[in-house]
């Protein structure tokens, strides 16, 4: 029916030349960066080696929470999780969509959360929903929800945007997990990380600050200094 | 190798539409079809999901049994939202009963905004596709309104229902990822659409409060002169509003609708009327006793999802009021049009009288502080003896709200016929009224 047929006619279309462009943010100016459909590829299998290490395959599901134009760094772990077999839910970022993830951890056996903003924390601790994530074995949240969570009793991970590089980690205070294949981080002047290609990406960035304060501990691991 | 420009012409010239056999088949071969569907959807909701097969059972009907069109129509029972919630909340059952899978096979889940109550499931299964049915049921529209493979677009505001932008890359075309929320037009993203020159974007009710500071500030006829066109969704757009997007800022305008949460319901070129796809949903515009009312009368959407056995909506009771039309529309297409009038449930009785959203809209957008149609009726019940009304104004105008309460009160008074007195207006500012919102849109019926 409409689906299938649908999906049978675009594929016979010319594909998209690129998978998307996407934006950055360093002092209010965009860092704009292309992304070919073999980067995605390779950030999704990336991804879903985390995943796999976080134990998310059939039968378990993940919260994505995020904008569209954060696809870039979300969509490599939705598409990731869904390619090991597990269900993905989505919601909105903002504090008066709260409800959403709220029932979904709710409902669904979600075995990680990803993304979770600052203002969904705040608006489920002014609801006093904030125990409901208690049950979710791995929640990654954004850096400004931190605070919110560990306020109350929650011991989050970490889920940020560095410039173009998604980076994770379980546990918050640990340097996060990147993916050195593809970007290298560095620390410059006061700190300041900035990015480098590293893979076979169609954006070419050389030593391009990222906004944010770092340092490297080694390939693949940095720690957030804000 | 074609190349882009060249399938812009080929399909401006000879494929207006992306998909001609199936968007303009005749009717013998859509009922065709849709019983061929329905036979097939009937035995498998029986005998796979639980709600579905309790239902049919109390209904005495056994699996197997439904094996025409009319049998489906005669027999098969109705359900609303309402029904998946009481499964759920008898039984613990997430997916309220419906699913026709085990639970760890769907692919994705998102859900409603939950303006009417806890927000219940859209699941849907694709694993395999480059996207999900939701997004790949923009392509049909996108591609009539002139979107093309090679197209840059920009990217939608909102998350909820999934990557959206999906869809649009499994045409060809490469989604521009910027932050299109409130607060971010005037700079950023006029930036981006003079720098790439996109061709589509999707818009909701918050978007016309940055258009409208854009247009204050540029020149928006020239800026978005590269558009083939804009989506609008979520919610109705007044007449008003669509008038100045479309005459005084030149955008071609195509507003889309839920189809009862079985899919979406799209104008055309012709913008008269809602389409929706014949092979994604079956329709039936019923009378408040289940009767069908001829073509053009008012009457209930009832929707019967045929592409999505997953968690098959069936006889979807969907509380939208329509007028449809099964004649074939002047864009060629075959599939029936509605036009929504509005949510039966919405109507609210002040003081004896029947007031629909839609009449207190058509009064606000009147107003120039008002224009974008931002309103909230409030109701802590559908009888009340006051119309107490909550108004969005342009919080970057000067506005002399007492004024403005003074001109809506009578507008209201007037086309309402209810008397002034009778009529509190609450102004706050468009921001803040779209704040107690979801993404898509602001609940016009609230209980407080």
């Amino acid at each position: 029916m409409t689906f299938s047929s649908l999906m049978a006619t675009v594929g016979r279309l010319p594909a998209a030349p690129l998978w998307g462009i996407a934006r950055f943010h360093v002092d209010g100016e965009a860092v704009e960066f292309d992304i070919s459909h073999d980067d995605f590829a390779r950030d999704q299998a990336w991804a879903t080696g985390r995943l796999q290490g976080w134990g998310v395959g059939r039968g378990a599901a993940l919260l994505a929470i995020g904008g569209l134009f954060e696809s870039p760094w979300i969509e490599p772990f939705t598409r990731g999780a869904n390619a090991l077999g597990a269900t993905v839910a989505h919601a909105d970022r903002w504090g008066w969509d709260a409800r959403r993830p709220e029932m979904f951890v709710r409902r669904l056996p979600v075995r990680v959360v990803l993304g979770l903003t600052g203002e969904i924390a705040q608006s489920l601790s002014n609801s006093d929903q904030l125990g409901t994530l208690e049950r979710v074995p791995h929640l990654l949240a954004r850096p400004d929800a931190l605070e919110t969570l560990r306020a109350a009793g929650l011991t989050p991970g970490v889920f940020a945007r560095i410039g173009p590089v998604a980076a994770v980690g379980l546990t918050a205070g640990e340097p996060l997990e990147y993916d050195a294949a593809e970007w290298s981080l560095d620390t410059g002047a006061d700190d300041q990380l900035v990015v480098t290609t590293a893979g076979p990406r169609a954006a070419k960035l050389d030593k391009v600050p990222v906004g944010v304060r770092g340092r490297v501990v080694a390939p693949g691991r940095v720690e957030l200094l804000d | 190798m074609t190349t882009v420009s060249a399938l812009r012409t080929a399909a401006g010239a000879t494929s207006r539409l992306l998909e001609p056999e199936v968007e303009t088949a005749p009717i013998g071969r859509i009922r065709a079809e849709q019983q061929r569907r329905v036979v097939d959807l009937a035995r498998l909701a029986q005998e796979r999901s639980a709600l579905h097969g309790e239902s049919f059972a109390a209904a005495g009907i056994s699996p197997g049994e439904i094996t025409s069109l009319e049998d489906f129509f005669a027999r098969v029972p109705f359900m609303n939202k309402d029904s998946i919630r009481a499964w759920r909340d008898r039984t613990g059952d997430a997916f309220g009963g419906l699913l026709t899978v085990d639970p760890a096979d769907v692919t994705t889940v998102t859900a409603s905004s939950g303006t009417t109550g806890d927000p219940t499931f859209f699941v849907e299964r694709w694993t395999g596709q480059a996207a999900a049915p939701l997004p790949t049921a923009y392509l049909r529209s996108l591609w009539e309104m002139g979107v093309r493979p090679g197209d840059k677009v920009l990217c939608s505001a909102a998350a909820f229902r999934g990557y959206i932008e999906d869809g649009s890359r499994a045409m060809g075309v490469v989604p521009i990822l910027v932050d299109t929320w409130m607060g971010n037009w005037v700079g950023e993203v006029a930036d981006v659409i003079r720098r790439h020159r996109p061709t589509y974007c999707q818009l909701m009710s918050m978007n016309l409060v940055e258009l409208e500071r854009l247009a204050a500030q540029e020149d928006i006829r020239e800026l978005m002169s590269s558009f083939v066109g804009f989506s609008f969704a979520g919610e109705p757009l007044g007449a008003r509003m669509r008038e100045k997007l479309t005459r005084e800022w030149g955008l071609d305008l195509w507003v889309y609708t839920s189809a009862g949460d079985t899919g979406l319901a799209w104008e055309c070129s012709e913008h008269d009327g809602f389409h929706i796809n014949w092979d994604e949903c079956l329709v039936e515009v019923l009378d408040a006793d289940g009767n069908p009312v001829p073509d053009g009368e008012v009457g209930e959407l009832v929707v019967t999802a045929l592409d999505n056995d997953t968690y098959p909506l069936i006889r979807y009771r969907t509380d939208d009021l329509v007028r449809a039309s099964t004649a074939t529309c002047p864009c060629g297409r075959t599939s029936p049009r509605v036009w929504v009038l509005g949510r039966a449930g919405d109507e609210t009785v002040v003081a004896g009288r029947a007031v629909l959203a839609q009449e207190v809209w058509a009064v606000v957008e009147q107003q120039d502080e008002t224009a974008t149609g931002l309103f909230q009726i409030i109701r802590p019940q559908r009888e009340v003896e006051r119309l107490r009304i909550r108004v969005g104004y342009d919080g970057d105008a000067q506005v002399d709200l007492s004024d403005l309460v003074r001109r809506l009160t009578a507008g209201l008074s007037t086309t309402l016929r209810i008397p002034a007195d009778l009529i509190d207006i609450l102004p706050e500012t468009a921001d803040q009224l779209l704040r107690r919102g979801s993404a898509a849109k602001v609940p016009r019926v609230a209980k407080s």
